[in-house]
């Protein structure tokens, strides 16, 4: 699972330069955050084929199961503290005074 | 299709093997018996396990009820088996011919038996400890 | 973006798992306690291709868990094959075996479901 923290999504995205010169930077900040949300939701689906797998009888590996439940919920948790900064940023800047 | 229900199915063997036990007890403590008060030597007893439904009084889920059944003892009954005759004279209750009648228990048909009954006790106290440690289990869903 | 929904197919189909694993465990225990009886015949389950089909549904139709509802077991009795002594089939080692397999499954279903809900819990709460 390759990693997904805000700071190697936004530099994967700085070459890219296109659009009107304002708004590069949000568009950039919004896809970035839409692939952390695919990748988490990727993880969860993996999850739950692993879960599917071990209850059907097709595969009896107890570990894998265990390990990428683990890591859908840690990447989900990441993902959250991420929402959770932004969001908070994001009133911190509103309330600014001009 | 709730956890005490097949502990009850286990409880009814634990029973049963533990008074199959009491009887091989019973055999084996009287293997030399001469005199009995119903007269002659001590004849064998035998436990005749069958399986039963009638442990629930609530009514199981109809296809589990032919499915999931205890044991019971059906009978203990005496062995019709004909005493041994053993040719001791000394025996104070030897006939005229110097024959003893002596019990038909062979010791070693006894112990064979014994693990069988002791094994089969291990493996539903095995099978109540799984019942349960899985509802255990479901408690602890929410914590 | 592929949605999952709010109780989905997986706590779904974990809980139908986890009922039918305790009907299991009835009839492992029930051969186990007729370990010894003549003429008894050892009683087994077959539940996971009915939630196999169950799930292979529940994708088809991109319905949630209500495709599990249905799932039954199956009771198959098992006579004994050879012809020595009481007739009695039934396998004790390979119950111990199924008694183990049973529990750590139903086991497993009971942790995976807790995650699940406690994850679902966690964002509810928007991580706080």
């Amino acid at each position: 699972m390759s990693d997904i923290t805000l700071v190697s999504q936004l530099n994967a995205m700085r070459p890219v330069g296109n659009v009107a010169p304002a708004a590069p930077a949000a568009e950039g900040f919004g896809e970035a955050l839409k692939a952390a949300v695919g990748k988490v939701n990727d993880a969860q689906l993996a999850a739950d084929g692993a879960v599917e797998k071990l209850q059907t009888g097709e595969s009896r590996n107890l570990h894998e199961v265990m390990i990428s439940l683990e890591k859908a919920d840690i990447s989900m948790r990441l993902l959250m503290q991420v929402r959770n900064k932004v969001i908070e940023a994001y009133q911190e800047v509103m309330r600014m005074q001009v | 299709m709730d956890v005490f229900d097949s502990m009850k199915i286990s409880a009814s063997a634990l029973r049963a093997e533990r008074l199959r036990l009491n009887t091989i007890s019973s055999n084996i403590a009287n293997i030399a018996t001469t005199r009995t008060p119903e007269g002659g030597p001590y004849r064998k007893r035998e436990v005749v396990f069958r399986s039963t439904d009638n442990l629930f009084e609530r009514s199981l889920e109809e296809k589990m009820r032919g499915a999931a059944q205890g044991v019971e003892v059906a009978e203990i009954r005496t062995s019709p088996e004909p005493p041994r005759m053993v040719y001791d004279p000394s025996h104070p209750d030897a006939n005229a011919e110097g024959m003893v009648a002596m019990p038909a228990i062979n010791l070693f048909e006894e112990m064979a038996d014994m693990m069988t009954a002791s094994r089969a006790y291990d493996a539903n106290v095995a099978a109540v400890k799984a019942a349960k440690h899985m509802a255990m289990k479901a408690l602890e869903i929410g914590r | 973006m592929p949605t999952i929904d709010l109780f989905g197919r997986t706590i779904g189909l974990l809980q139908k798992s986890m009922d039918l694993r305790m009907q299991n465990h009835q009839a492992i225990a029930a051969n186990i306690a007729n370990v010894d009886t003549p003429e008894y015949r050892a009683v087994h389950l077959d539940f996971e291709t009915g939630l196999r089909r169950a799930l292979a549904a529940s994708r088809r139709e991109g319905s949630g868990g209500e495709a599990f509802a249905s799932v039954e077991a199956r009771v198959i009795r098992e006579t004994d094959p050879s012809d020595l002594g009481d007739h009695n089939s039934v396998n004790l080692d390979n119950e111990m075996i199924a008694l183990a397999e049973n529990q750590m499954l139903y086991d497993a279903a009971t942790q995976i479901i807790n995650r699940k809900l406690g994850g679902l819990r966690y964002a509810i709460q928007e991580g706080k």
